[in-house]
């Protein structure tokens, strides 16, 4: 029995090595191949970029030799169209790629949409993003019917209709169920106008909870005063982590009137609404607000003093102010949260 | 006497055979495993994909941790390093964990670090903290100084320092690639929080041209065998352990070289243990452990994308004493939390992992350096015993050559790290050496950590030295097998 294993396991080992022996073959000989696509590559880059510049720059209509001929050259236009899309945002030069794009590019992409790799379709459905390829649309509404599609591909998809077809995304987008992360929806949003953004104020209730903490969260990075009034519409909202949100996001736009309106957080029992009012008061004139401020420095959450002794410091006078907090307070954890700031600024 | 000595001669033999073919048979699962998951990203156009999360808007903020000891001679080159990182938002601590080299002034000279008065939350206990500098160049650059307390308390004091939700730790000689902390994060990003530590792969730098922080590859990679063999370990480790293992939620080891962690969990463990050897496996396990003893559904990711250089071992001692010392870690991390094994309270990590970490990681070189000096006796013996050692002997050449040198053709096939014909032939023929020196020698080394286990032997004083300085875990549990 012993002895048939032992020739069995010889035999094993033997055809593993044939193996290992093939596939070094086959990874030496891909190896090369790939060697010789990014010298191509290369060479198009050092022979081109400067012309599609000139291009680009309305200096010279398209040569025909910027056209690319095989999958090299291809490789090496995107590199030069990433470039362009990811640092700078001329529409000329965006409308340019995009015209490019569909005119001869769009083959090979149509060829990479319909590719059982998964990895091949991403970077596809990412050009047609990136370059606006607009006559590949049809094609990647199709693929939203594949049996299995990804999550990743179902984001790009979508990502995809908002670009094409923005009032049949409006539609689709309040009815979107919770499986986009918050990085995905918060990007979708992003992309939105302001106006869009504001429309949507009036259906926020309709989501899903989750997204409308993202939804918060978008207006404030979108730094606009009109959406100040609908973020304090919110600030008695009976969700705790809306009425946080809120006052995170107006805290981010920066500008506030109407004092009154946060006093009640002055004493809530959420530090965490306390802190973000701490945040909050250094956007009014500090001898309006010193005494909530002085307060809050001696809350009995860190985080709130520290924020509260940040808020005075940021003040014209809010160094002095500390200093002469630090020679008549009795509270020791507030007077050390004062120096700190002190020796910061 | 002799019959029962061939009856026990007969049974060790067979459970021998037994057990490496498991091993075997399990490595190839894991291997095969791996292979998936690399054909469905490879071709991946990755570097396309990363611009998109490199907008400040959607990435969170991130505090790096560098903890440092005597490391005057790396120090700047790792915070270049950082520096340099492509990420929107840091802030960059540097912990001299009481140094006594000129660390702390080769630090304050170069980056114009001036003392700031800084009162510091106390959320995990650490050292006292004697001061902190901010950099007037880059004003996200901070320098703590504290009484010594070792690797995990230096961690532990930069983690209440931190001001960001995320922190991640990098060692003092580790050197990243700019978009390291992009490719780590993304789990985290993408997956709405529920990723909470995610793991980078570690790869080595011997050989490869630094300079100012930054890994020019594409060079010939160093002659001597031990680096090499060092290489397609940390390759195989990638290949047939974190990969599959990340997979299904049951990483034990993510690398303490490189990894990101959600400040919240670290802190409701408590921290980095200062009581264990190998504080970065500790963490995890904490971690899982809390996770399933509070029914958290929370995950621990390993990201395969090669993100973090290190410098390995060039000599015979130093290797054997990193060795050591990893096993010793996994070993006090799998007692400590011996109730977890075979628990079905902790779900796959007690019913899997544990059970795997005990049998193939830590008994494993019990097991195999038993089998081998079985070999060489039965080799002797003549008769039945004969074919035994032969068929053992060629199962030991299967799992330690062969299977490396698939990770080697697989790693060549999906990331090519290492690039070019003439890498690739050295690291392919080097690998098949494996099982006939490299491999029985780090048997030997990973033994005697049960050694200094049962002898209580710590040495504190030197291995903080060493834990902080030098030769991070790699990523592999296979590494700890």
């Amino acid at each position: 029995m012993i002895e048939i294993s032992i020739d069995l396991l010889i035999k094993g080992i033997g055809v593993l090595s044939l193996i290992l022996a093939i596939l070094s073959i086959y990874i030496l000989l891909n190896g090369a191949k790939e060697n010789a696509v990014s010298r191509k590559k290369e060479r198009y880059l050092q022979s081109n970029e400067h012309l599609w510049y000139r291009y680009f720059k309305d200096e010279v209509p398209l040569p025909a030799e910027l056209i690319p001929k095989d999958d090299a050259e291809i490789q090496a236009v995107e590199e030069i169209f990433f470039s362009y899309v990811q640092n700078l945002s001329s529409p000329i030069v965006k409308e340019k790629i995009r015209k490019f794009s569909n005119q001869y590019l769009w083959q090979h992409y149509l060829k990479l949409l319909s590719s059982k790799k998964w990895s091949l379709r991403m970077n596809a459905l990412y050009r047609v993003v990136s370059f606006e390829i607009d006559s590949l649309f049809d094609e990647c509404k199709k693929l939203e019917k594949r049996p299995v599609v990804s999550p990743e591909e179902r984001y790009f998809l979508l990502v995809i209709r908002s670009v094409f077809d923005g009032a049949g995304f409006m539609e689709e987008f309040t009815k979107l169920s919770t499986d986009l992360s918050e990085y995905e929806y918060k990007k979708l949003l992003i992309g939105f106008d302001s106006e869009v953004l504001e429309q949507l104020t009036c259906q926020m209730s309709d989501f899903p909870e989750e997204y409308q903490y993202y939804f918060i969260d978008v207006l404030g990075i979108k730094r606009n005063l009109n959406f100040v009034p609908f973020l304090e519409s919110n600030l008695y909202h009976e969700n705790v982590e809306i009425r946080i949100r809120s006052l995170k996001a107006i805290n981010e736009i920066g500008i506030v009137d109407d004092l009154d309106k946060y006093k009640v957080f002055l004493n809530s029992p959420i530090w965490e609404e306390r802190m973000m009012l701490a945040k909050l008061l250094g956007a009014f004139p500090l001898e309006e607000v010193y005494p909530f401020l002085e307060q809050l420095l001696q809350d009995n959450n860190w985080w709130v003093r520290s924020n509260a002794a940040r808020s005075i410091s940021h003040s014209k006078d809010g160094k002095s102010r500390l200093e002469r907090f630090i020679e008549t307070a009795q509270d020791r954890y507030a007077i050390e949260m004062a120096r700190e700031v002190l020796g910061r600024g | 006497m002799s019959a029962i000595a061939d009856i026990l001669a007969k049974i060790f033999g067979g459970f021998m055979l037994l057990y490496m073919g498991l091993v075997v048979l399990t490595y190839t699962g894991m291997l095969f495993f791996s292979f998936l998951e690399m054909r469905k990203q490879h071709k991946l156009d990755k570097s396309a994909l990363d611009e998109d999360y490199s907008d400040s808007f959607y990435s969170k903020p991130l505090s790096i941790i560098i903890p440092a000891y005597n490391e005057e001679v790396g120090v700047v080159d790792s915070i270049q390093s950082v520096l340099n990182l492509k990420y929107p938002q840091t802030e960059l601590i540097v912990v001299n964990d009481g140094s006594t080299d000129q660390t702390q002034e080769i630090v304050i000279e170069q980056f114009r670090m001036k003392k700031i008065p800084k009162v510091v939350k106390e959320q995990i206990k650490s050292k006292p903290i004697i001061q902190v500098y901010q950099s007037e160049i880059h004003r996200n650059l901070y320098l703590i100084e504290k009484e010594n307390g070792g690797k995990a308390d230096a961690l532990n004091a930069g983690i209440n320092f931190a001001k960001y939700p995320y922190f991640c730790s990098i060692d003092g000689d580790s050197l990243l690639d700019e978009k390291s902390l992009l490719r780590v994060m993304k789990p985290i990003i993408m997956s709405n929080e529920e990723v909470i530590a995610a793991g980078g792969n570690v790869r080595i730098a011997n050989g490869l041209d630094v300079q100012l922080g930054a890994v020019h590859h594409k060079k010939n990679l160093p002659n001597r065998p031990l680096v090499l063999m060092q290489i397609i370990e940390y390759t195989r480790a990638f290949m047939m352990g974190r990969l599959a293992l990340a997979k299904f939620n049951l990483v034990l080891i993510i690398s303490g070289a490189f990894s990101v962690f959600a400040k919240e969990w670290v802190i409701a463990v408590g921290g980095y243990s200062t009581q264990t050897i190998g504080e970065d496996m500790e963490l995890v396990v904490k971690l899982h452990r809390y996770l399933r003893e509070n029914n958290v559904d929370k995950r621990i990711e390993f990201v395969p994308d090669p993100v973090c250089w290190t410098e390995a071992p060039e000599s015979f001692g130093v290797l054997r004493r990193q060795r050591r010392r990893w096993h010793q870690g996994l070993i006090e991390s799998l007692v400590r939390h011996k109730v977890m094994t075979f628990n079905p309270k902790y779900g796959k990590i007690g019913m899997v992992s544990f059970p795997y970490f005990w049998l193939v990681e830590c008994f494993g070189p019990l097991i195999e350096l038993a089998g081998h000096i079985y070999v060489i006796i039965a080799f002797f013996l003549g008769r039945v015993y004969f074919e035994f050692a032969i068929l053992l002997a060629l199962l030991f050449i299967l799992y330690g050559s062969v299977l490396s040198a698939f990770s080697i053709l697989m790693e060549t096939w999906s990331v090519n790290v290492y690039g070019g014909t003439k890498n690739f032939f050295k690291l392919i023929i080097m690998s098949l050496t494996e099982s006939f020196w490299y491999r029985p020698l780090t048997l030997i080394w990973r033994c005697e950590a049960f050694i200094h286990v049962l002898l209580g032997r710590r040495s504190w004083g030197h291995m903080k030295k060493v834990g902080l300085s030098k030769n991070p875990r790699p990523d592999g549990s296979e590494l700890s097998k």
